[in-house]
């Protein structure tokens, strides 16, 4: 699904080149799940935020199911972005103005999905998450585990091919967390390919592979269990 | 999807309340200015055009040049009118209007006799209310003036005299005479209907002589004539330039006798560079585009004032629409997440600027909800200084309504339109990081603040330039002593005991002097063409001159403490039937290089030649918008042309008139019973002639008062939004000894530095325009320089308290809590 080769990022100042991804090498099957880790300024978001069309790579190529997608413009990277990823965050990153409900309701906003589908299926995500009842209220006005189960029912709610997770359990403590992570494999037992960046050894431990990352490059990588088809 | 843009554009509004205030409150006193100008301008622009076939009729003007007097006027020769629909099977119809000296009416009623004097009495032709369509209530448009005896009233006048009585064929008594009038047709109240020409009463011009003893004259200007054009005709666009190119032959033919009449053949006349041009004027331009044609029946309005206040309500809202601009960019930093995540979910870049502009709909909508509201409250205060009578349902009529509704999306576009495209172009990864600061777009921030502020000096500067000048006009010499003057008007009907009456007003021991004549400052003047003598020693440069003149007796001159430069005035121990005073202007216009002594003949009279005894130094006649013109005292022993008026002016002393006043109405009483006492005071009179001008001065003021407040509004927004942006610098600072003083300097300087920078540009074009506008007033001041240092030291002094609120309270707050905070 993803393979990405000679992947390279640059982060240029005045007088400073910075490399954040030196000719990253990887590929990651349809239904994996995986984890990157590696100490801070290793290059782990900036990768993940080039896996999800969020930022454009200086060299190297990226397959996204087959497709060159490096080079892509914004509007061909949104367009994309939108049919095919899911994003969860440490931070949750949910809208302040909007409420639970139509927080996860967005997506769908933005890939044309009609009124009507659309109640049906936030309504049947968020019964799924267990929010259902919170569905009127807005983010402050949720514990920190259940603003990222919204997050989660965001990201999958417009079914996702891949989701793409940062620090998913950073901000939340550990039954939260394990929560959210229990979550995630059910969703990838369901055939979702998940990308997970975490510092967490315990978290990376629901993952098939982890990617370990240096400076820019992968170091090792450790598989926890085969991963068939 | 837009109830979704709405409902999040709501909830942002609840959210950032001060905010919220700032745009809402200067968006709605934005329209409400915009929405007043506009009715304001609507109804300067409806004048006339209801008026059946408004656009088949013309007024007849007359381009003129005589010797050196030149003019352009709204008044034809009594038989123009029927010369041109004898001439021109395109003209179908005309009909005159003359409009008489005030004259007394009386009305004999079951509680005894009703007397007024009516100043507003107009003198038509029998089809006037068919060609003008002026709303009849009662009485045949076709039929009610045909009768010589007929009257139609207005409304008012119908129940001044008769009460709640039908009116129609009831009688008047017209004028000292009695004439009894049949009244044939009411009129609906015409005060609040936008017509140039507005009267209280009409009668058959067959009732005034002169008109018909004038008719054979093409100089005597003294009807207003309006022809109707043929339906064909009116719709062919070039039938007015074929109709003018044939006016001067008609005029030729038809005018000939007349000027022979006068002693300039007219073949002669124009070889001396003189013209009589008839033109046709379309009647719904009368009231805006008349510029400089000259007119006293008609209510004749300037477009330029309208393109002005289009001016200043663009400007206004545009104030309001940069608030918002400014306030939103700079907030961007509390929008970033939102924009960022919305990104992320794949929400195009077009979307997230309907989202904006959306919210920046939201925004004029509910301000426009307020806007209404205040036009509704604010309409009778407008209405008293604007002198208008505006309805607050004109807005749903003419379409104005739908203008609104692309008033405000298009106000609505002009506030969202820049924030949209600034924050919908934020990188999606820039943001998540929250890389992105307000900060950044500080340039245009700063430009637009100083936009703002050369916009509202520009118009201070303006206004204090505008009431200048007009304190100017009212209190510039007029060549005599316009205080403790009071005017009597009517005592023509006094006849013999006239100068009883004067003599007795002179008597008196609050009375300086007292004198009569046949018109008197502000009240108009008699214009005619005189021959000057020319010989070979005299050097007289014109052959021929119009004067103004008054005929008057012989204390007028020292009544009105006119100056006499050469020889002297009338006097009692000489005959001066034969003798004319002149004032400098017309001396010099011909050129005697010596005056006194010379002779001016009067071809409108008798040929008789009048000998110059005196010239007085120059006097203004009307106010001083008008400048000084040749002008000429006549002794009202000579036999020059009497226009049968005549009015007594007494210079008092006292400071106090009105004890003044009851002893002369008493006097007046003996002499006079059947004419009320009516008098007015010279420097009122003159006071009305700059009324119109006050109004819009005082219109322009609010404007620029609120144009101040619209901006400093602004400056306000974007201190708060600094200092808070500023919190933790400010607690630092705090905290390592800054007081507060140090602290308001520091949030201040930089946005006052920036009203410094509008000031000067602003001062430069403030004066270009106003120097423009100065050039139309025959009287003008030099732009005193202290006006920008008035107007730059005030915008920076509300600048400074703006800012300084904001400031302070930054600056007194804990530091502890702020750095706590974050």
């Amino acid at each position: 699904m993803i393979k990405i080769k000679d992947l390279e990022k640059y982060y240029a100042t005045e007088d400073v080149k910075t490399i954040a991804l030196n000719k990253l090498s990887f590929e990651v099957k349809e239904g994996e799940f995986v984890a990157v880790m590696g100490p801070s300024g290793c290059g782990k978001s900036t990768l993940l935020n080039i896996l999800g069309l969020l930022d454009d790579p200086d060299g190297g190529s990226f397959l996204f199911n087959g497709t060159e997608v490096a080079g892509y413009n914004e509007r061909k990277r949104a367009n994309l972005r939108k049919h095919n990823l899911g994003f969860v965050f440490q931070s949750f990153n949910l809208i302040d103005e909007l409420t639970v409900f139509e927080n996860v309701e967005l997506p769908l906003i933005y890939t044309g999905v009609k009124p009507a589908e659309r109640k049906q299926r936030v309504e049947e995500v968020l019964e799924k998450m267990g929010i259902m009842h919170r569905r009127k209220h807005f983010p402050q006005q949720l514990s920190g585990g259940q603003q990222q189960r919204v997050a989660v029912a965001r990201a999958v709610v417009n079914h996702p091919k891949l989701i793409l997770a940062d620090e998913p359990t950073g901000n939340l403590d550990s039954s939260n967390g394990n929560d959210v992570m229990d979550l995630l494999t059910e969703l990838n037992s369901a055939g979702t390919t998940i990308i997970m960046v975490t510092h967490s050894e315990h978290d990376a431990k629901y993952s098939h592979r982890i990617i370990r990352m240096l400076d820019g490059q992968k170091v090792t990588e450790n598989i926890l269990s085969e991963f068939t088809h | 999807m837009l109830k979704n843009y709405f409902k999040i554009a709501w909830r942002n509004i609840l959210k950032y309340r001060v905010n919220s205030l700032i745009n809402i409150l200067g968006l709605a006193i934005g329209l409400t200015c915009v929405i007043l100008i506009g009715l304001y301008i609507q109804d300067e622009l409806s004048y006339d055009t209801f008026f059946k076939d408004s656009d088949q009729i013309y007024r007849v003007n007359i381009d003129g040049k005589m010797g050196d007097n030149a003019f352009y006027a709204g008044y034809t020769p009594p038989p123009a009118g029927a010369a041109l629909v004898e001439n021109f099977p395109e003209i179908e119809s005309f009909t005159r209007i003359y409009r008489p000296n005030a004259d007394v009416v009386e009305a004999k009623t079951e509680n005894g006799e009703l007397v007024f004097n009516e100043t507003n009495i107009y003198a038509v032709d029998a089809n006037f209310l068919e060609l003008l369509s002026y709303p009849l209530a009662q009485g045949d448009p076709t039929t009610c003036l045909k009768a010589v005896n007929s009257a139609v009233v207005t409304h008012q006048i119908a129940k001044k005299y008769f009460g709640e009585t039908n009116p129609i064929g009831q009688t008047l008594f017209y004028g000292s005479e009695k004439q009894p009038l049949k009244v044939t047709g009411v009129l609906e109240d015409l005060t609040s209907l936008p017509a140039t020409v507005k009267f209280d009463m009409l009668m058959p011009v067959e009732n005034f002589g002169d008109v018909a003893y004038f008719n054979w004259s093409w100089v005597w200007l003294n009807v207003a004539t309006y022809v109707k054009l043929t339906d064909q005709a009116a719709k062919d666009p070039n039938t007015l330039a074929r109709l003018e190119s044939k006016f001067p032959d008609m005029v030729k033919t038809q005018a000939a006798g007349a000027f022979d009449r006068i002693g300039q053949p007219y073949e002669q006349f124009l070889k001396n560079g003189n013209h009589w041009d008839l033109h046709l004027q379309p009647l719904t331009d009368i009231h805006l585009r008349s510029g400089e044609i000259v007119s006293a029946i008609s209510d004749q309005g300037d477009i330029q004032n309208l393109y002005i206040f289009g001016l200043i309500a663009f400007f206004i809202i545009l104030l309001a629409c940069v608030n918002f601009t400014n306030l939103a960019t700079a907030q961007a930093g509390k929008r970033n997440k939102e924009i960022g995540i919305r990104k992320v979910l794949g929400s195009p870049r077009s979307q997230l600027m309907k989202l904006f502009l959306a919210e920046a709909l939201l925004y004029t909508l509910i301000a426009a909800g307020f806007a209404v509201l205040l036009v509704f409250l604010l309409l009778p205060f407008f209405n008293s200084l604007s002198g208008k009578t505006i309805f607050f349902t004109d807005i749903f009529n003419n379409g104005i309504w739908i203008i609104l509704i692309g008033l405000i999306l298009l106000t609505g576009f002009l506030a969202g339109i820049y924030p949209a495209f600034f924050l919908s172009s934020f990188k999606p990864v820039a943001v998540l990081k929250g890389g992105l600061t307000a900060t950044k777009n500080g340039f245009l921030r700063n430009g637009l603040v100083v936009f703002q502020f050369v916009i509202a000096i520009v118009m201070v500067i303006s206004t204090l330039i505008v009431f200048i000048q007009l304190r100017y006009i009212q209190q510039r010499d007029l060549g005599y002593d316009k205080e403790n003057i009071l005017v009597i008007s009517n005592t023509e009907t006094l006849r013999k005991s006239e100068d009883f009456f004067r003599q007795e007003l002179a008597a008196m021991p609050q009375v300086k002097a007292a004198t009569s004549s046949t018109s008197i400052f502000t009240k108009g003047s008699f214009g005619d063409f005189y021959l000057p003598q020319t010989n070979e020693a005299n050097h007289a440069v014109a052959k021929d001159i119009v004067l103004e003149s008054y005929l008057v007796d012989d204390h007028f001159i020292s009544t009105l403490d006119l100056q006499i430069i050469h020889g002297r005035g009338f006097d009692a121990r000489f005959n001066d039937s034969l003798s004319i005073v002149l004032n400098e202007a017309a001396a010099k216009q011909i050129g005697w290089v010596n005056p006194v002594g010379q002779k001016i003949r009067y071809p409108g009279g008798n040929m008789e030649d009048y000998t110059v005894i005196g010239v007085v130094k120059d006097f203004n006649l009307q106010s001083l918008h008008q400048s000084i013109q040749p002008f000429a005292l006549f002794s009202n022993t000579s036999k020059s042309y009497d226009t049968g008026t005549s009015f007594i002016t007494v210079k008092y002393k006292s400071a106090d008139p009105k004890e003044l006043l009851s002893s002369i109405e008493n006097k007046w009483k003996r002499y006079q019973q059947d004419v009320p006492f009516q008098y007015s005071f010279l420097e009122d009179d003159l006071n009305a002639a700059y009324r119109s001008d006050q109004q819009l001065a005082k219109l322009y003021g609010i404007f620029t008062s609120l144009s101040i407040f619209i901006a400093c509004l602004g400056l306000f927004g974007l201190v708060a939004f600094t200092a808070q942006q500023r919190t933790k610098e400010i607690g630092i600072r705090k905290v390592l000894g800054a007081n507060v003083a140090e602290i308001v300097k520091l949030l201040s300087t930089d946005f006052l530095r920036l009203v410094l920078i509008a000031v000067i540009v602003a001062s430069p074009i403030a004066w270009l325009a106003m120097n423009q506008w100065l050039q139309d007033f025959a009287y003008r001041i030099d732009i005193p320089w202290w006006v920008f240092v008035v107007a730059g030291t005030s915008a920076l002094a509300i600048a400074i308290i703006t800012v300084s609120i904001q400031a302070v309270k930054a600056a007194i707050a804990n530091p502890v809590k702020s750095l706590r905070m974050e």
